[in-house]
């Protein structure tokens, strides 16, 4: 037998048409109290005659109140999608921003040491150099290669700002996606907007998902091709 | 020769204008995204262009096809400087026109290489 897996997304879209047909078939059907003056002739009938009928009224009275219970817990936990929504993801966009610019003033403010560092460096390797002391001239140098070495180590808050721009679009997609699920959930009497099959990005991309600091294979296969040409 | 720069992330604009003083190429502009990265190359000027890939406006491979599609861009030497590893994006850039690809984190020594290798292909066409 085929296995068909499906994206959440189909699952939103049938959860909210599943959902709607329930919806209008309670509607059809209307309230307990009218589906009881529906089934209470039955039911009289089925005294005097046919129990098959008496036997359908009462198992459409407790089918009735199976799926209206069912649909309130539904509705209860609408609450608590909304609650998440609106507090928690929205705290934890506003922390990785946070990380986002502290990581990026922390970065600019080592650069700025760095930068002041190798000034000074290369004054004493001048004057070293000046006084003919090639030993000391030699370890400036060398101190001055390590403070480039650093520099360059700098550049992992690019990568980590890209993982964070990342974790922080996917927060913001959880939040849509909740924010549809959470108005297939709303009081039906109100208006639904369904569900569309995808949901977009609000934002255009402009981080790495897979920004990682070691790519020596990818870097290889870049250098074979454009070796190459 | 006159460089121009473009990353959205200041942090790595100053590391690789930084990296490229130390190779011995001070003269360098700035661009945080490709929309003013082809403001500026429309200034004129400018000899070899660097440009990182994931940017706000317009990405760094929109920029690279975009200086393409410029009668005055179609040989100027683009060097992408990329978090973007995946083979498909290596094609993507090779397609845009690009000259050559460098990952982050890179060292001076390896950007100077592939400036150098650019710039030999350039000269020898």
């Amino acid at each position: 037998m085929a296995t068909q897996v499906q994206s959440h997304e189909d699952v939103l879209h049938a959860t909210d048409t599943a959902l709607r047909l329930v919806n209008q078939a309670l509607g059809d059907l209307g309230t307990a109290d009218s589906l009881a003056k529906i089934a209470a002739p039955m039911a009289e009938k089925g005294a005097h005659g046919s129990g098959s009928l008496l036997s359908l009224a009462s198992t459409l009275l407790r089918a009735y109140g199976e799926v209206a219970s069912l649909l309130d817990r539904i509705k209860q936990s609408r609450g608590i999608i909304q609650e998440a929504q609106d507090a928690r993801l929205e705290q934890m966009n506003q922390k990785l921003n946070a990380v986002t610019s502290a990581t990026e003033r922390a970065a600019s403010g080592m650069l700025d040491g760095l930068d002041r560092a190798i000034a000074v460096v290369t004054e004493l390797e001048t004057e070293a150099a000046e006084s003919q002391d090639p030993v000391r001239q030699a370890r400036y140098t060398a101190l001055r290669e390590e403070l480039y070495g650093v520099m360059t180590y700098i550049q992992f808050q690019d990568i980590t700002s890209q993982q964070l721009g990342y974790a922080s679009a996917v927060i913001n997609d959880t939040e849509r996606r909740l924010e549809q699920l959470s108005d297939i959930f709303a009081p039906f009497a109100a208006d639904v907007t369904a569900v569309s099959g995808t949901v977009p990005h609000s934002a255009p991309k402009h981080f790495d998902p897979n920004a990682v600091a070691d790519k020596t294979d990818s870097q290889a296969f870049a250098d074979s091709l454009f070796g190459a040409r | 020769m006159r460089f121009l720069v473009v990353d959205d992330s200041a942090t790595m604009r100053r590391i690789i204008v930084n990296s490229l003083d130390r190779v011995g190429y001070a003269d360098v502009v700035e661009a945080d995204d490709g929309a003013t990265a082809l403001q500026r190359f429309g200034e004129g000027g400018i000899g070899f262009i660097i440009t990182d890939w994931n940017m706000p406006q317009m990405s760094g491979l929109d920029f690279a096809r975009a200086v393409r599609a410029r009668a005055d861009g179609a040989q100027v030497p683009i060097l992408m400087v990329t978090t973007r590893s995946a083979r498909e994006d290596i094609l993507a850039a090779v397609d845009a026109g690009v000259n050559n690809y460098v990952l982050k984190p890179f060292t001076p020594p390896v950007l100077k290489e592939k400036i150098d290798a650019v710039l030999s292909v350039v000269a020898a066409a």
